[in-house]
């Protein structure tokens, strides 16, 4: 209790253990009490005055004083790493603070005059069980879910979770929550006001010839200042992006722990292993191959492991994978780990082309358009045509959904709705693309947050991601549009960044992998978890609830996961929407037995 | 997709279908087509070449050079003859890479040939994986080429034409082996070469 207010939130540090359902957050990263009011961290790396300066920035926005926003952008140019912070001041006012690129989340729960913030939803969860109260389901968040709309994590408002009474906050934007209803009874979105505190593609325009030295100093740096005091290990595929972060650690300095590596014996499409290898040796590093051939797609979906169900419905595409390197990372110690991800979405542009934000590639998307506009960025046209040109050619939503999904999941009417959110940045064509790019077309937000919480945290490990740090993004931004495309080769930025560092092998290797023979081991014609799976979705919660059509979802079930036909090859987004609803039915039923939420019929 | 037409075609024409008039119609000379797509697909080349690497810049000429050479058989209604001469086209040298060798030659050498073939946009599978072919087996590298059938939703007959390292597709969705069927192979393994016939 503070301030007046009947809830204030606090987050933890990851620990050893998965974090016990309590609604009173003891371990935040740090709190500060101050003149004006109290201030909850929780992240990486944030020395004492930064705290002080950023906390004291924090309560001016939460008093809605004058100039409060630019002290606020201005002591958040001294924070380096992934900060999330709740202010509270004594007149009662809120200001919520997410990380630059969203990461770690931040939770606003608001419901019959209760509020909190949480940068963990299972707490928020576990406060509302504690309090008596209870969740329900959110049904535009399930339709976006199963028609794998990428969500549009940086714009100015507060998206869905599966919960309608809990929202996420968009990351590089800071909340504040209007005083006069902080503690009131309102639930609309109305009285939040929400504001951008991170214009990266603002950043001063690099030369081409320093933009790839820019790029490397930024990504060491990203490395390096998350590991005093860590011990860290590499996810290593075998792949650019992974191999430039184990170059960066290499440069920074640092010793490590050994790379991990999911090694495929069983086909050579997958196996990346030689690759790892090559880096490995290069680098003087030990690697460590983790057998995965058996680690197919649903394997230990759900977790029995697990005392309480997952927060969120979503699960990224290897469970088993993903623990597999979890368990190796624990028993050496580990407490970081590192990753690729964020190399595509930065460094090629043009990999989501014609998705916009629709979560896969054969949406329906006027592509042809698409590709005039990269054509005429490429050549430096300066009278491009218009983003929102780019219009939906057909509504590529799921056939199975019924009519109370369908009508909130048309991303005819989407991608409208976001292009005109988009257009207050007032951006030039080039820069707005992309912005659009790098923020709304792709679910790596969703991954980030899911391999922590689902996966790493319960062992005491923090996975991270160099390539989402504030310097790395702005390093990019700021080189000029043609050095990130090129006729034949991809990232032939990054290629250029990390020239030297990286076998030639690695850095010259065009092709990436594709993981169809894993989902076909879970979920193929004779694929091991399709017994169970079948019998899953012969009564599943999704058509009781009305969310499903039973038929037609089996129809296309049948058609599409299981025979080796011609249909499987045009259809990948259908198999998607199906992967998306068998995460969904599992999700539900581990939920039906609990009391704070009980899935019901929209 | 392979044109259909021509697939069927492949396993009935004769040494005599080569001759320049057939079916009524007056095919183009070979080495004309060719030289015509080696200018008309080489004002696309500066953009492919622009900001690269010397081995780069070989690598694409090099698969541009062999796409043409392709491009002219299939375009001027020569299939028959260009598998002709793919099947009895060599693996060159003795010495056998070893597979991760393989595979990263062959990661090279497809990009290479995807990347040649933005300048000939009616370029097909047909054409890429039979310059594909060509230049593996002249690395050293002993691919199989490939070309399948299916039915597709309509039950139409849908083809398609790939490449194999170890009896498992390059750089493609690996279930199209699967979903296409094989009926024309070109290996060095007669068994795997008859197999498909017998298909």
């Amino acid at each position: 209790m503070l301030a007046g207010l009947e809830t204030v939130t606090l987050a933890a540090p990851p620990s050893r253990v998965a974090p016990p359902p309590s609604f009173i957050a003891a371990a935040p990263s740090r709190l500060l009490r101050c003149e004006g009011g109290v201030v909850a961290f929780a992240g990486d790396g944030l020395d004492r005055e930064d705290h002080d300066r950023l906390a004291a920035s924090l309560i001016d926005v939460a008093d809605d004083e004058p100039l409060a926003h630019a002290s606020l952008e201005g002591a958040l140019r001294r924070v380096r790493l992934d900060v999330v912070a709740v202010a509270v001041s004594r007149t009662g006012g809120a200001a919520m603070l997410a990380a630059w690129t969203g990461v770690p989340p931040l939770y606003l729960y608001r419901s019959a005059g209760l509020w909190a913030c949480s940068d963990n939803l299972e707490w928020i969860i576990s406060a509302v069980q504690v309090l008596g109260r209870s969740l329900t389901l959110d049904v535009r968040y399930v339709a976006r879910f199963i028609t794998a709309i990428a969500p549009p994590h940086l714009l100015p408002e507060p998206e869905p979770t599966a919960f309608q009474e809990v929202r996420y906050l968009p990351g590089a934007h800071v909340t504040r929550l209007a005083t006069a209803t902080a503690t009131a009874a309102a639930t609309a979105t109305t009285d939040l006001t929400i504001r951008r505190y991170w214009r990266y593609w603002q950043t001063e325009q690099s030369a081409s010839r320093s933009a790839p030295q820019r790029i490397r100093n930024a990504l060491v740096g990203a490395v390096g200042e998350r590991l005093p005091g860590s011990n860290a290990g590499i996810l290593l595929s075998g792949g650019l992006d992974s191999s430039c972060v184990a170059a960066a650690t290499h440069l920074s300095g640092a010793t490590t722990a050994p790379f991990y590596n999911n090694a495929f014996t069983c086909a050579p499409s997958l196996n990346e292993t030689l690759y790892a290898r090559a880096v490995a040796t290069h680098l003087a590093h030990p690697l460590t191959e983790i057998p995965s051939d058996d680690l197919w797609a649903f394997r230990d979906v759900p977790d029995e492991d697990r005392s309480t169900p997952p927060a969120e419905p979503y699960q990224a595409w290897f469970f088993a994978q993903e623990r597999a390197v979890a368990h190796h990372a624990l028993a050496d110690g580990v407490d970081v780990i590192f990753d690729g991800f964020g190399g595509d979405e930065l460094f090629q542009p043009e990999l989501h082309g014609g998705s916009f934000g629709l979560g896969h590639r054969d949406c329906h998307v006027d592509r042809a358009r698409h590709l005039e506009l990269m054509r005429q960025v490429v050549h430096g046209a300066r009278d491009h045509e218009p983003l929102s040109s780019l219009v939906v050619t057909a509504d590529p939503t799921p056939v199975f959904l019924t009519d109370a999904l369908a009508d909130v999941a048309q991303p005819s009417t989407y991608l409208p709705e976001l292009l005109n959110a988009f257009a207050v940045l007032d951006l030039d064509a080039v820069t707005a693309m992309r912005v659009f790019m790098f923020e709304c077309t792709h679910f790596s937000v969703y991954d980030r947050i899911w391999a922590n919480r689902d996966v790493y945290n319960g062992f005491g490990i923090r996975r991270r991601q160099p390539f989402f740090d504030r310097r790395v993004v702005e390093a990019v931004f700021s080189a000029p549009i043609g050095d990130l495309l090129h006729g034949a080769i991809n990232k032939p930025l990054l290629r250029r960044a990390m020239r030297g560092t990286l076998p030639s092998v690695v850095l010259n290797r065009r092709h990436k992998v594709t993981f169809e023979i894993m989902e076909r081991r879970g979920i193929g014609a004779a694929g091991a978890e399709l017994p169970r799976l079948r019998e899953l979705m012969r009564d599943a919660m999704v058509y009781e609830l009305g969310l499903v059509n039973r038929d037609e979802f089996l129809r296309c079930f049948e058609e599409v996961y299981l025979p080796d036909r011609h249909e499987r090859l045009e259809l990948p987004a259908l198999k998607y929407w199906i992967w998306q609803t068998l995460t969904l039915e599992v999700w539900l039923r581990q939920w039906s037995t609990s009391t704070v939420f009980k899935p019901s019929a929209p | 997709m392979v044109d259909v037409d021509g697939l069927q075609a492949l396993s009935t024409l004769t040494p005599a279908d080569e001759a320049p008039l057939a079916g009524g119609r007056l095919r183009a000379s070979r080495p004309a087509m060719m030289l015509s797509l080696t200018i008309n697909g080489s004002t696309g080349l500066p953009l492919l070449l622009r900001r690269s690497s010397l081995r780069e810049r070989l690598l694409v000429l090099r698969a541009f050079l062999t796409l043409a050479r392709v491009e002219s058989y299939v375009g001027s209604g020569r299939a028959a003859v260009l598998l002709r001469r793919l099947r009895s086209h060599p693996v060159k040298g003795t010495r056998r890479p070893s597979a991760d060798e393989a595979r990263v030659v062959a990661d090279q050498v497809i990009w290479a040939v995807e990347s040649a073939a933005r300048c000939f946009p009616t370029s097909r599978c047909l054409a890429t994986a039979s310059a594909g072919f060509l230049l593996l087996r002249g690395a050293g590298i002993d691919v199989d080429l490939v070309i399948g059938a299916t039915f597709d939703k309509t039950g139409g007959l849908a083809s398609h034409a790939w490449l194999e390292l170890d009896q498992e597709i390059l750089f493609e969705n690996p279930m199209k082996g699967r979903i296409y069927r094989p009926l024309v192979r070109c290996s060095s393994a007669p068994e795997r070469a008859a197999a498909a016939a017998s298909a």
